[in-house]
């Protein structure tokens, strides 16, 4: 898996150059990225995770179906869960395609054994669910 | 309820939680990208609403969400 992160104002831009920068690394064409019927992002040839706060965009692509989360550590929020619990539902939501709907998600159990932290970013969670845990983080 | 009304508590709700100015804000306001708000805000905005409206909003209604008018639609068949 290849993480890539940075601060770009355009998220659509950065999700490109994400997606072009996998292909040199890896010798590939994962082809177009589209959504699902549920709003899932999609590659043909790879799996894809987007996740943005404020400004800092990340994109996980895997040979693995992955699902990634972002936010700031110090964001304040009236829900019953840590910021960082948040990022663990959210992560996992995005990895089933289902995404997180409403209160009523934040309510049922979930399994976190594909659950891991990405603590690249001092300021900010990064939290990915993938059976992929073999990953390298890169700065576009 | 009246839509108006509706409409106005909303972009109370709205104000508080993004801290977004609401003057412009109407039906046809985006949450995501007029509004800017991701997932976690969209979840607080609909805490807020259920308890301001004292309804319960079904998580698939709640996902279809795109508009301040789906939302101020919704609300107003359940009150």
């Amino acid at each position: 898996m290849i993480i890539y992160y940075g601060f770009d104002k355009d998220k659509y831009d950065f999700r490109q150059k994400a997606i072009e920068s996998y292909n040199k690394t890896n010798n590939v064409d994962v082809g177009k990225l589209y959504k699902d019927d549920l709003g899932k992002p999609k590659l043909e040839k790879a799996y894809i995770s987007i996740a943005d706060t404020k400004n800092l965009c990340v994109v996980a692509i895997s040979s693995q179906e992955v699902g990634i989360d972002v936010e700031k550590k110090d964001r304040v929020s009236k829900i019953k869960m840590s910021i960082k619990q948040w990022t663990e539902l959210e992560a996992y939501s995005k990895w089933t395609g289902q995404g997180v709907k409403g209160p009523r998600d934040m309510e049922k159990p979930f399994p976190k054994d594909d659950i891991y932290s990405v603590d690249i970013l001092e300021d900010y969670y990064i939290t990915v669910c993938s059976k992929d845990r073999d990953f390298t983080t890169y700065l576009l | 309820m009246e839509k108006s009304a509706i409409l106005e508590k909303l972009k109370e709700i709205i104000h508080e939680q993004l801290g977004s100015e609401v003057n412009n804000v109407t039906e046809a306001t985006t949450l995501a990208e007029d509004l800017q708000a991701d997932s976690l805000d969209k979840v607080e905005m609909i805490m807020a609403a259920e308890d301001e409206f004292g309804i319960e909003i079904d998580d698939d209604s709640a996902m279809a969400f795109e508009t301040v008018g789906n939302v101020v639609d919704y609300i107003a068949a359940k009150v």
